[in-house]
């Protein structure tokens, strides 16, 4: 990691950590364990326990799963290296028991790139539902366990083409299907439920978020999402093509955020409850790229229509998150504009 | 002229699926000539290149008379407005030694295609081509092979690849209307992105299978000049395209230009106009690779066996392209079996 994106990750963390240090106070002294470190959220998630302890001194313990430990220690050299921090190389599913003193665990690990999903539809249920049971398993042989997040999807949703309405906790669920298209889907709505049963039958604290979208550092810039194409496009100093017509509507929540809200949830939330995690204040993909083009110099121009057929899918995925917003007085610390222009940076920075 | 039909995209396949037509023998002078024609002709999308797409010039599936930059860069040189595309077989295709120059070259639609149940194998070309901006179409070849479920679910990983479009190919001339249709249809219901549809002759069905995929929903269509291609050929372009136009399709080609284009390629780039050849007629009913047309003759006569015999066996035992071995291989089985 370069100076510059240390630099950049510290910021973050002390500009949003600042905003809601308070409901963070509990976690001093605590153990945390977090499965799937090495992605996105896991990875946003060491970087906050890394800063609050370097510069708050909470003495947070945490305990990183992940199944490779070279990419953890690449992408997050001073986490890896840091005291309080051990990393427990293991696929998930080949779990039976986590370190007795854990208090908290966050289960994150789901690959959500829907090119795995596709490619590996079997590898992507297994791991989700074996990977959670394994969790289950092991956290009910921890003595003062508090809670539990299962990081699930907003995937369990039933989006409807041209609707623009944000799903909420008690919105549809995918109407059953067995497709192969839906691995990802139904293996997240698996986990959900097997978390009720974990709470039943293990007396397990569980607590289930649905991510939708979000952006900034640990997010290679080849994953399939609009925005990354686009600072790809941009970077490239080519062209921002959008296939359609721009009204395609998604939101993105910046990585620090996502910390602060996974953690703040995982403190407070009372066991069986679910929340949305995202942004839901929504840009149509034509706004996002004209964003994203005002961050370069040159500004690169934005392409509506490029599909050579002039096939048109509009679709919108945003969530409604009121219910983390009044329980927990949460909310964005991060704007869009502000969250587009750190990515990029992010991304300018490791060139 | 009806304005609210969808649009559709002809791709024109002459230069490379021909290329099978004349054992990959396409000179530099006949890709100059036809482009040139292909382009003042408007024809959206001319694809260029060895038979079996980049990378593949080989002792294997042919050897061809011009290097793969040679004709991407004497094919850009002549196509102004037209956009010029490839097909690749990963595998046949790298990324570091084909797609890279290939870019380099100015291709701007790249057909990333694997037999009907391996899109796997397209998942890092396809995102390569993405991530350098380009078009990018996955293309899943022998689709007779299989039913409209695991194509979909094929098709759908190239979508999530980031194929902007799936063509199922009719590599062996198989289809007949109803099929595209069922096929097509499906696949439009189940996918994101457009579907097309890229016949082959053998039963007879070039024109009919395309006006069968178009009616299904389908927004890309190949075709080749004077149906010049592999086997008994492909759907014939220029009457593909003024049926279309007699559809009510308005596909932005000039059509007089298109017939001067295709004559032309009937002069200059044939030694004879694809036939649909007894030979051919097996092949499509066996569900065999148009393209083993050549080898399958050939061979046939060497092992002193009848081509049909060879075609039905081939068809039998599922040999895809790829694996011309096969075809030594079973004609000796067939050859020793009669001796005996």
């Amino acid at each position: 990691m370069k100076k510059e994106q240390k630099k950049l990750m510290t910021d973050d963390c002390e500009r949003v950590y600042s905003e809601v240090s308070g409901k963070l106070d509990v976690l001093s002294g605590a153990t945390l364990l977090i499965t799937g470190g090495s992605g996105f959220m896991g990875s946003w998630l060491c970087e906050m326990v890394y800063y609050m302890n370097e510069i708050h001194k909470m003495d947070i313990r945490l305990f990183v799963i992940a199944r490779d430990h070279e990419r953890f220690e690449s992408r997050l050299p001073h986490v890896a290296s840091a005291k309080n921090i051990e990393f427990i190389c293991t696929d998930i599913r080949n779990v039976s028991e986590f370190p007795r003193e854990v208090n908290y665990i966050i289960h994150a690990a789901a690959n959500p790139d829907s090119r795995f999903h596709s490619s590996r539809p079997f590898e992507t249920m297994s791991t989700i539902a074996e990977g959670t049971g394994a969790v289950f398993r092991a956290a009910s042989l921890v003595s003062d366990l508090r809670n539990i997040i299962n990081a699930g999807s907003s995937a369990v949703y039933s989006s409807e083409p041209n609707n623009r309405e944000k799903f909420s906790e008690i919105s549809p669920g995918l109407p059953l299907n067995s497709k192969v298209s839906n691995s990802f889907s139904e293996a997240n709505r698996y986990s959900e439920t097997l978390c009720s049963a974990a709470r039943n039958e293990l007396r397990l604290p569980i607590v289930t978020i649905r991510p939708f979208t979000f952006c900034g550092a640990y997010q290679d810039i080849d994953s399939p999402w609009a925005l990354n194409n686009f600072i790809n496009d941009a970077m490239c100093k080519r062209r921002i093509r959008i296939h359609g017509d721009g009204e395609t509507f998604r939101s993105y929540m910046y990585g620090a955020d996502l910390a602060v809200w996974v953690l703040i949830i995982m403190l407070h939330a009372r066991s069986g409850q679910i929340y949305n995690v995202g942004n839901s204040n929504g840009f149509s993909l034509r706004e996002i790229a004209e964003k994203v083009a005002s961050c370069f110099q040159p500004a690169p121009s934005v392409l509506l229509n490029t599909s050579l057929t002039g096939d048109i899918n509009q679709s919108t995925l945003l969530p409604d998150v009121t219910k983390a917003e009044k329980e927990f007085g949460l909310k964005q610390y991060t704007n869009i504009d502000t969250a587009i222009q750190k990515t990029i940076q992010w991304y300018k920075n490791a060139c | 002229m009806s304005n609210n039909k969808q649009k559709i995209l002809i791709s024109d396949s002459t230069l490379r699926d021909g290329n099978h037509a004349v054992l990959h023998q396409l000179t530099e002078q006949q890709i100059a000539t036809y482009c040139t024609a292909a382009n003042s002709a408007g024809v959206p999308i001319v694809e260029v290149g060895h038979g079996n797409g980049l990378g593949a010039s080989s002792l294997q599936v042919g050897e061809a008379a011009v290097d793969d930059l040679t004709m991407l860069t004497i094919a850009r040189k002549h196509l102004k407005n037209s956009r010029l595309g490839i097909h690749a077989i990963p595998g046949f295709a790298t990324i570091e030694r084909d797609l890279k120059p290939a870019i380099n070259c100015g291709v701007d639609v790249f057909r990333i295609a694997a037999h009907c149940t391996e899109a796997d194998i397209t998942e890092r070309h396809i995102r390569f081509c993405r991530m350098e901006g380009k078009i990018v179409f996955g293309v899943l070849m022998m689709s007779h092979m299989v039913e409209k479920e695991i194509l979909a679910d094929e098709a759908r990983k190239m979508q999530n690849y980031g194929a902007e479009g799936i063509i199922l190919m009719d590599s062996a001339g198989n289809y007949l209307p109803n099929d595209v249709k069922e096929k097509v249809s499906f696949l439009k219901e189940n996918l994101k992105v457009s579907v097309g549809f890229h016949s082959h002759n053998n039963l007879g069905m070039g024109i009919a299978n395309s006006v069968a995929a178009v009616e299904a929903g389908a927004a890309i269509i190949d075709g080749c000049a004077r149906g010049f291609g592999a086997g008994a050929g492909n759907a014939q372009l220029e009457v593909l395209v003024a049926v279309l136009e007699r559809m009510g399709y308005n596909l932005g080609i000039d059509l007089y230009k298109l017939l001067d284009a295709s004559d032309l390629a009937e002069r200059e780039l044939m030694e004879k106009m694809p036939t649909v050849g007894s030979t051919s007629i097996v092949s499509g009913l066996s569900g065999v690779f148009s393209g083993y047309l050549k080898p399958v003759n050939r061979i046939a006569k060497e092992f002193d066996i009848d081509p049909r015999d060879l075609f039905f066996e081939l068809g039998r035992q599922k040999v895809v392209a790829g694996q011309e071995d096969r075809i030594i291989e079973i004609a000796a089985e067939l050859s020793n079996s009669g001796k005996n």
